[in-house]
């Protein structure tokens, strides 16, 4: 029992640590880069969340497997204190002020232009930015565009010492693509928790349900009899891998319902489908895990 | 060499392999179902083996990092036992820290030397591929016109865009497959349209219109008629064979265009028709209009004239017309030539103007004057050339505190040096200037109020000096050498601009060999402290696996890496952020060491 409790302990001090170093970082690149111009996260607890839990997870399942005290409990208390957390969270995160504005496009560079009154300009084709030169009186503006609609020229008077304030920086210090992906698949789970929160309470607490128990699932993976940094390893590249599988089930599962079901039931089916699924593939995992019962085997060290 | 040398070399060496086969898959996936695995990038034909092997070679040097740690990690943790190891534990550190600093040094000339130089040559490829791209696009775009629609100036555009073509693919030619046009084949037949055009062209008779079956009968058949037509010149149907003529040419060059082969001795009937029922017209014209020929002598004088007191463009476009009206007239011919010669340097042709901007350059330049008047000039396009710095659709605007206009014009090309930008343009074949478009002007502040004949230059608050900074194709940091990030982030500076992104890439590069021996140890240390003592069989997994979580890892640090320093240089400047890396650079290696000394103790105790 003593172990099952600290299991749950190590979950939330590695959550709480791993939140904390995200926003950290976030409060970093908002000297570095004022206006949070380039995350991919309007909000830095929204973008800490996911992580946050899935590391702490990560790491109570590779204690849990060692030392399991009472799995049931265990794996009652992960359960409880992940769906919690999760669930509990989101409405607040969307209480906190955003770093720019929540319901604003992610800027992809040389995409959208965000104007004085909040407003964003979509821009087309590529503008060519340099860093304006301190003291001169004609600069190479990094946000001028002529705004066709408006008849008007429009143009920021943002800090030239901020980092990837040229077309060129924006490019240097871009996301690598594996980042990019991450940070966008965990944006895509947020999103749509978010606006099941705020629309559909019900079906929040079952997606959210559905998340929870697909990644405690993972325990079964623990039953291959192997060294700890094998575990580590293939739980982390799993971990990618369910992730990847609830953004399909989340994003691409209702598209398909729409073109594959009659109208009637497209609605009610495009909402609930990505639950089932979710349901379906964790379920299998659950049931496997207490089959190869993974924290009765002798780890290797 | 030591146990541990030569296990780390073995399992190195099997993951290079792997990672190799695993790229070179990829590649060909690339190339046999791009559908599946995405497009190749875009290379010429004739460089596709080159940039194939560029890119395999950059991608296995971005891989090498990850594959040192995952080789590392997989050696200490289940490859190396403490008995491998010499015996004393200042003998293994020192056998592991000649390894350390061995792979390095490996490291360092991958990423100081080999990378960027890889880089820079898939940048020139497909920059490469995308100029000739854009030029093909404009050369077919002209062809699609058909015979019937081209003009002369159409025609000298094709010629000097396949003139640039062949200069850019000498070899083009010995590459057979998926081209979209045989540059050679193109030129032989311009060569021959642009002569004949020209003959054909000047001895057209205007106005005359097809009203039988010229379209439909043989072109034999009308010449046949053109010949007998002209058999008699008692008749006056001069006109209709210069038609029929002017057509059987026409559809003889359509058939060349096609493939056909070109029959040289219908083509000289066409011609002899042509010539001899224009020369008829001609006699004819002048004999019953004495003025007409007055006036040709007397513009000829003047044109002369012109020439003789270097207006050059009035001779210009007087010459063209006389040899409009005589192209038999050599003197005239001759006169044309020379005067073109001399008004290149004087003003812009907006027909050459439109297939120079025809290859990539910097587009869509936006420069802000924030004094009071603000100010905006935006430029479409910018090209850089050996010939000079030219603009297209330039714009500009000039408004007060409310965003109320006060002035806005555009003009189409430009040329920019020294002095300002020169807006003076002409059409090359009638002498009619595009000069700038005022689309608001308001009182105080009218464009070009004292405007003589032509625009007066525009002085820019940007030198043209500063265009290499401004040009969007200068070359990214990454592909630049060391000594290259220097002297070009110095260059911007004394340009008075910021050269950070240069500074950031010059810092990561040169710190990357040194991050990369404190990575060693770290590694090692957690290979070593976590190293398998009992057996199993799942750890070959690793071996697949290992280096993409690795890669991942090794990405986002050098990621993160280069925001730090962009952040410090940003916050603190070049000598501190150095000084700064510095000492944790030095601080990071003696605690790794110290770690790697402490793991060698606990395990041989």
């Amino acid at each position: 029992m003593k172990d099952s409790v600290l299991n749950l302990l190590v979950f939330l001090l590695v959550f709480v640590a791993v939140a904390a170093t995200f926003l950290g970082a976030y409060g970093i690149s908002l000297i570095l880069v004022p206006g949070g111009k380039g995350l991919i996260f309007a909000s830095p607890y929204a973008a800490a969340l996911l992580p946050a839990l899935l590391a702490g997870l990560l790491t109570a399942q590779f204690r849990t497997v060692r030392r399991p005290g009472l799995f049931p409990v265990t794996w009652v208390l992960l359960a409880a204190a992940f769906f919690l957390l999760l669930t509990l969270s989101i409405p607040q995160v969307e209480k906190m002020p955003p770093v720019r504005p929540a319901d604003a496009t992610p800027l992809v560079p040389n995409r959208f232009l965000p104007l004085a009154d909040g407003s964003l300009l979509l821009t087309s084709g590529k503008a060519t930015v340099q860093v304006p030169p301190g003291g001169m009186p004609m600069t190479v503006s990094a946000e001028t565009q002529f705004d066709a609609f408006n008849q008007r020229f429009v143009f920021s008077t943002g800090d030239p010492k901020a980092l990837g304030s040229t077309g060129p920086e924006q490019a240097y210090y871009q996301y690598t693509p594996a980042l990019a992906a991450l940070q966008t698949d965990f944006l895509g789970v947020y999103s749509v928790l978010r606006d099941s929160a705020a629309d559909h309470p019900i079906l929040f607490w079952f997606q959210a349900w559905a998340v929870t128990w697909l990644f405690l699932g993972l325990f079964f993976f623990f039953s291959l009899r192997t060294w700890p940094l094998v575990h580590v390893v293939l739980i982390l590249l799993l971990m990618r891998l369910a992730l990847t599988f609830v953004v399909y089930s989340f994003w691409t599962l209702p598209v398909l319902v729409d073109n594959w079901t009659p109208v009637a039931t497209a609605a009610w089916l495009r909402l609930w489908a990505p639950v089932v699924l979710l349901d379906v593939a964790a379920a299998s995992l659950f049931f496997m895990t207490w089959l190869s019962k993974p924290w009765q085997r002798e780890a290797l060290s | 060499m030591s146990r541990l040398g030569q296990r780390f070399l073995a399992v190195f060496g099997l993951l290079v392999a792997l990672a190799a086969g695993a790229l070179l898959l990829f590649l060909l996936g690339q190339w046999l179902a791009p559908k599946l695995f995405g497009a190749l990038p875009m290379w010429l034909p004739e460089d596709a083996l080159a940039g194939a092997g560029y890119w395999f070679i950059n991608e296995v040097l971005l891989w090498l990092p990850a594959l040192a740690f995952s080789a590392l990690l997989l050696t200490c943790s289940y490859q190396l036992k403490p008995g491998d190891l010499p015996r004393g534990e200042n003998q293994a550190l020192v056998r592991f820290a000649i390894l350390a600093i061995v792979a390095s040094v490996v490291f360092a000339a991958s990423a100081l030397l080999a990378q960027p130089w890889t880089a820079a040559r898939l940048d020139d490829l497909a920059f490469r591929w995308n100029q000739t791209r854009q030029l093909e696009d404009e050369y077919l775009k002209l062809k699609a016109l058909g015979p019937d629609k081209q003009t002369a100036a159409d025609l000298d555009a094709r010629m000097s865009l396949i003139n640039r073509l062949g200069l850019l693919r000498p070899f083009q030619g010995q590459r057979s497959g998926q081209e979209r046009m045989d540059y050679g084949f193109e030129l032989a037949i311009l060569k021959a349209h642009l002569d004949l055009d020209e003959f054909f062209r000047l001895r057209t008779v205007p106005g005359v219109s097809a009203q039988g079956d010229e379209n439909t009968v043989t072109i034999d058949e009308l010449l046949t008629r053109a010949e007998s037509a002209l058999a008699d010149p008692t008749q006056d149907r001069e006109y209709q064979a210069n038609l029929w003529g002017v057509t059987a040419y026409r559809r003889l060059m359509n058939n060349a265009d096609q493939g056909a082969p070109l029959d040289t001795k219908t083509l000289a009937r066409a011609q002899a028709v042509v010539s001899l029922s224009w020369s008829r017209i001609y006699e004819k014209t002048l004999r019953a209009d004495e003025r007409l020929k007055a006036s040709y002598f007397f513009r000829k004088g003047k044109s002369l004239g012109d020439f003789q007191f270097q207006n050059y463009l009035e001779a210009y476009y007087g010459f063209q017309e006389l040899h409009r009206e005589d192209p038999e007239d050599k003197e005239v011919t001759q006169h044309w030539e020379l005067s073109r010669q001399k008004v290149a340097g004087q003003v812009l042709f907006s027909q050459e103007m439109d297939v120079l901007f025809a290859v990539p350059g910097s587009e869509n330049l936006v420069f802000l004057n924030r004094e009071s008047p603000p100010e905006v000039v935006r430029i479409g396009k910018l090209l850089n050339t050996s010939q000079g710095v030219f603009l297209k659709d330039f714009e500009f605007l000039r408004f007060d505190s409310a965003g109320r206009t006060l002035l806005h014009w555009t003009a189409p090309y430009g040329r920019w040096d020294e002095d300002g930008i020169d807006f003076r343009v002409w059409d090359k074949d009638e002498p009619r200037p595009q000069f700038p478009v005022v689309m608001a002007e308001t009182p105080g502040n009218e464009f070009n109020p004292q405007a003589s004949v032509d625009p007066p230059k525009f002085v820019p608050r940007v030198s043209v000096r500063e265009l290499e900074v401004v040009n969007s194709n200068q070359p990214r940091p990454q592909t630049l050498g060391m000594w290259d990030l220097l002297v070009h982030g110095r260059g911007i500076e004394a340009l008075g601009y910021n050269s950070r992104l240069f500074q950031t890439e010059f810092i990561t590069r040169l710190g990357a060999p040194f991050g990369f021996f404190v990575a060693f140890l770290f590694v090692f240390v957690l290979a070593w402290s976590n190293r398998a003592h009992d057996s199993g069989r799942s750890w070959w997994l690793l071996v697949a696996v290992l280096p993409l979580v690795t890669e991942f890892v090794v990405q986002s640090c050098v990621w993160a890496s280069r925001l730090a320093v962009g952040g410090a240089l940003a916050v603190f400047g070049f000598e501190t952020t150095t000084t700064a890396l510095v000492i944790v650079f030095l601080a990071a290696s003696v605690t790794g060491v110290v770690l790697v000394q402490r793991s060698f103790r606990k395990s041989m105790s």
